[in-house]
């Protein structure tokens, strides 16, 4: 299996904040036209790609919401001020470059007037490189921007924004290009929202009510000075959740997973661990419950313009994806 | 009583770690199989046992949740040591020199603890990064036998303090499940018109929602929460205090339906079951929080059992709270025979 | 091995009595003659030839509470015989008088702060609850004054014991072995009293025997664990018995410990050094000062979680700490002063 660093850079590099997803969204629903038998998206704007089958209904999540800034005030000299949307850390976004859906840039900088010592968003600005009167006609109230960063890569590695949750995409569109023969009736749910307590996925999981649930999406290692507390290492083969700090994976969908891993000879790195959530938290909470898991692809500097992950670690996701397509069972 | 005490003789003694609650079926199955006809399960696991009721009777949801506090595996150090993280919330430093049984592949006996003063160095506090779980076993054993997410429980036996007291690890919330049994056993001698759901629900402690999965199984007319409430001891502060062997507490507020509480406090006066009547400003921080608003939205009451040294190895509670529970619980429900039930939930 | 045993009974400081007539008990179906001192020390005498005297101890205590008050709530003050870090009592379960249980427990998380999750209750801020809930309740079945000790309890796993007092008994355990083994070389055993807090009964032990070598043994508190930096570890569990080289009070004889270590290798012995010099002080050297010249060897078992209800030792070690004592027996009576 070739890594596909065409798709990837292209998804990496997609505007697609929480709450603005339909760029992505146009993207992932052009990369499997022909590819499904069924193709759409529902009406909190998620896609569907729909592999029709005899089995269980599994359903496989990836989000294509990032984290962004959200603009809440435009000052007397045109510089906007923001609050968080998801997650953010405002020291890894400081000085950075901010994209905006229209294509225009700004940079976020420390409002230093203040005496404040913690940095949050009230402290922080962005300078769209316009007089006040220009900034006015060419943003808004409401606008969403998004770290802007580029796609790099080594042989191994790839440091890039938006790899959470990018990659799981990446995964989920591969893998449904790849039609391996399935016992389960599948569907491919790229999710938005899910930067916001999942609120995406668990439309589509009530929805579509599935039997099982399995997300794709990113995971801390410790293999750098982070200091995250996690037995998890780039490059040594997929993630798999026992438990994160939304959900304690059901343990029928934790077996099937490493069983899959198992009989195709995929390296996985099983953990436990305080942080991280993901769509497979909201989903098991549907209807009248929803056994399911996650796997993840270890990614370092998570919500950060420079997001890094291990190729390998990526298509092994890919692989145990068709696996556990064609053999989960037992 | 005696129910009760056989009962959390035996769900004290087994494991019901979140996501594996289904080991401790095999208990559940033999005491609520003796009063309920029917059984459901549904996709997070909750266990549901039921006594149908009669046509045009209420479909009343009772809720318990029979996960236990626990910890996980995270990682096998290199001398073969364990490292866990908590599924629920835990303090530290009530697990520092206890003996634990570690559920791998296969059930092993191990115990955490952290280093040792004159090693530390650090300064007084407990923290989870400094805990291991120590088997006695070469680094090579432990890693075939215990893979990452096992699931880590005390090692504890409960046990009698007095004719009433009783200690024993997981009381929160096996003392609701208990609660709910008697109702059970009280309502099998004296058959009710509705239809009663008694669910054990999964994944309370924590990020779940068991409790949700079984009100979307059973579409429930009410539901009545069993749970536990801190009760008091010395040092601890604050109006309110509820206090073991005084009767069940039975708060209200916001998320209790008022004419639910009115007719429980008016059951209890007339049956002599005493209770202790709490203000329940904000959230109450159990499955009423899922429950009630679900689908259309659910009318709860809540009954909790008042418990000392919550989420620790030794909590306690009064067996005859837990009875008085379950009896009014009963009376609750009886009390809902014959036309009019409906118009208890309207507001 | 009587170790379980040993450990199940109860034996506080300065009331041994239930440990003292179970080791008489046992030394008299082997004949083994004892007598017991006005402190409560057991005095035995293992015969055989000697070219000197040789003098064999172990304390027979554990680290204990008492009940110092009963409150109006039905709840229990205690106090402290000896160190305990208080991390180690939250949450556990006592024994009083050997047949009230009790649990001593704290307020659960959801009634503390932030600051406060993570950070032990003081030892004076603890109570034992007995299941009473008023002091008339709490006097029926408790008087102040009453022994307090970890519930026991004896565990196995993997390759290790763990339980109240192992730490504590151990050194009590292999003597007993060694005794009822009946060694060649002639030597006395003092089973003392008091060792938890400052070893009074070791110092009259030493009075009335004057010998002209000692072996203590005792318990080593290890700290072999990956959260610890090897410099700190102090001693390695399974390397096998240790020999101290100084505590607060004193710096003991290296040179002598070094020599028996060889001597213990030649006879494929594994021994390793306590590499913690405790600050605090041990008051062994009270009793050393009772025969000023005399040889002495503190050797200890490596033990995880000492002072604790689930102290922890590796059999291998055990046995490895029976066999050194032996062969110091034949090793020290040779040694000129």
């Amino acid at each position: 299996m070739i890594f596909n660093s065409e798709l990837m850079e292209k998804l990496a590099c997609a505007y697609g904040p929480s709450g603005n997803e339909r760029h992505v969204a146009e993207l992932i629903m052009a990369e499997l036209e022909g590819v499904v038998d069924e193709l759409y998206t529902d009406d909190a704007g998620n896609v569907i790609a729909h592999r029709k089958g005899e089995g269980r209904k599994l359903m496989f999540s990836a989000h294509m919401d990032t984290i962004a800034l959200l603009v809440t005030f435009i000052d007397e000299k045109g510089f906007l001020r923001v609050t968080n949307v998801g997650g953010i850390s405002p020291t890894a976004l400081i000085s950075q470059r901010m994209l905006f859906e229209n294509g225009r840039e700004g940079i976020l900088v420390l409002d230093k007037r203040g005496e404040k010592k913690d940095i949050d968003c009230a402290e922080m600005y962005i300078d769209t490189g316009l007089p006040a009167e220009e900034a006015r006609r060419w943003f808004a109230v409401g606008d969403l921007c998004v770290a802007k960063g580029s796609y790099y890569e080594t042989d191994e590695y790839v440091i890039c924004p938006a790899a959470d949750n990018r990659t799981g995409c990446y995964a989920l569109i591969e893998a449904a290009k790849a039609r391996v023969p399935s016992v389960f009736d599948v569907y491919y749910v790229f999710s938005v929202l899910e930067e916001i307590n999942a609120l995406g996925a668990r439309c589509a999981g009530k929805l579509l009510a599935p039997d099982i649930c399995v997300a794709v999406d990113t995971t801390v290692s410790n293999d750098s000075y982070e200091g995250f507390e996690i037995s998890v290492k780039l490059g040594s083969g997929v993630g798999i959740s026992a438990k994160d700090a939304g959900l304690v994976s059901h343990y029928s969908v934790y077996g099937m997973l490493c069983a899959a891993a198992e009989k195709a000879g995929i390296r996985t790195q099983p953990y436990a661990c305080k942080l991280g959530a993901t769509d497979a938290g909201g989903v098991s909470k549907t209807g009248r419950g929803v056994a399911a898991g996650a796997i993840s692809i270890p990614t370092r500097y998570i919500h950060t313009p420079g997001e890094c992950f291990c190729k390998s670690d990526l298509l092994d996701t890919v692989r145990l994806i068709e696996a556990v397509e064609q053999y989960a069972g037992s | 009583m005696q129910l009760i005490k056989d009962f959390l003789t035996e769900a004290c003694a087994a494991p019901s770690p979140q996501g594996r609650e289904f080991l401790i079926k095999p208990v559940l199955d033999r005491y609520f199989g003796r009063y309920c006809s029917d059984y459901a399960c549904t996709g997070n696991e909750s266990m549901i046992y039921s006594m149908p009721g009669v046509s045009g009777g209420a479909r009343i949801m009772l809720d318990a949740h029979i996960d236990e506090i626990a910890l996980m595996v995270s990682e096998v150090t290199e001398k073969g040591f364990l490292r866990v993280v908590p599924v629920g919330a835990v303090n530290p430093c009530c697990l520092v020199a206890k003996p634990v049984r570690v559920y791998g592949r296969e059930v092993l006996n191990g115990i955490i603890s952290q280093a040792p003063a004159f090693a530390r160095g650090k300064g007084d506090s407990v923290e989870f990064e400094e805990l291991l779980v120590d088997l006695g076993l070469p680094p090579e054993e432990v890693r075939e036998k215990v893979p990452v997410g096992s699931p880590v429980l005390h090692d504890r036996q409960p046990f009698l303090l007095t004719e009433d007291m009783i200690t024993g690890r997981g009381l929160d919330d096996r003392a609701g499940i208990a609660a709910m049994l008697e109702c059970a056993r009280l309502l099998a001698e004296n058959r009710p018109e509705s239809s009663v759901y008694f669910s054990c629900s999964t994944r309370e402690e924590g990020p779940g929602a068991g409790a949700l999965s079984s009100v979307n199984q059973i579409r429930p007319d009410l539901a009545i929460v069993i749970d536990v409430s801190g009760g008091y001891m010395p040092g601890k502060s604050g109006p309110q205090q509820v206090h073991l062997g005084k009767g069940p507490e039975v708060p209200f507020g916001n998320r209790i339906n008022q004419k639910l509480f009115e007719r429980l406090k008016q059951l209890s006066a007339e049956t002599e079951v005493p209770i202790q009547t709490v203000a329940a400003a904000g959230r109450t921080g159990d499955d009423t929080e899922v429950i009630m608003d679900a689908n259309e939205g659910v009318p709860c009451a809540l009954i909790s059992i008042p418990l000392c040294y919550m989420h620790t190895p030794v909590e306690v509670v009064s067996v005859r709270d837990i009875s008085q529970c379950g009896a009014l619980a009963a009376a609750l429900i009886k009390s809902l025979d014959g036309p009019g039930w409906e118009e208890l939930l309207c507001c | 091995m009587l170790l379980k045993e040993l450990c199940m009974l109860p034996g506080l400081t300065g009331y041994e009595a239930p440990v003292r007539d179970f080791i008489r008990s046992r030394l008299d179906e082997v004949g083994i003659a004892c007598r017991v001192d006005r402190l409560g020390n057991i005095i035995a005498e293992n015969p055989g030839p000697a070219d000197r005297k040789l003098m064999l101890t172990a304390d027979m205590d554990e680290v204990s509470m008492i009940v110092t008050g009963i409150e109006s709530s039905g709840w229990l003050k205690f106090g402290i015989t000896g160190h305990l870090d208080p991390s180690v009592l939250d949450s556990c379960d006592v024994l009083i008088e050997n047949s009230v249980s009790g649990v001593i427990g704290v307020k659960p998380i959801h009634a503390l702060k932030r600051e406060e999750r993570g950070k032990p209750v003081p030892a004076d801020a603890l109570l034992i609850d007995i299941g009473a809930r008023s002091r008339e309740e709490a006097e029926a079945r408790v008087q102040i004054g009453a022994k307090v000790t970890f519930a026991p309890r004896f565990r196995q796993l993997g390759c290790l014991v763990s339980g109240k007092a192992v730490d504590a008994r151990v050194g009590c355990s292999v003597l007993l072995d060694l005794l009822l083994k009946k060694p060649p070389i002639g030597f006395t055993a003092v089973f003392s009293v008091i060792g938890r807090l400052d070893g009074k009964g070791l110092k009259v032990g030493v009075n009335q025997v004057q010998p002209d070598a000692v072996v203590q043994i005792k318990a080593a508190e290890c700290a072999d664990l990956d959260t610890v930096k090897p410099e700190r570890q102090a001693a390695v569990l399974g390397d096998g018995p240790c020999f101290f080289m100084k505590d607060g009070g004193t710096v003991y004889d290296i040179a002598l410990a070094r020599r028996a270590r060889r001597a213990a290798e030649s006879e494929g012995i594994r021994t390793q050094l306590y590499r913690y010099c405790k600050t605090e002080n041990y008051d062994i050297h009270y009793a050393m000062l009772a025969k000023p010249g005399a040889d002495w060897l503190v050797m200890g078992v490596p033990c995880r979680y000492t002072e604790s209800p689930v102290a922890a030792l590796s059999l291998e070690d055990y046995r490895e700490s029976v066999r050194l004592a032996e062969m110091l027996t034949r090793f020290l009576t040779k040694e000129e002063a």
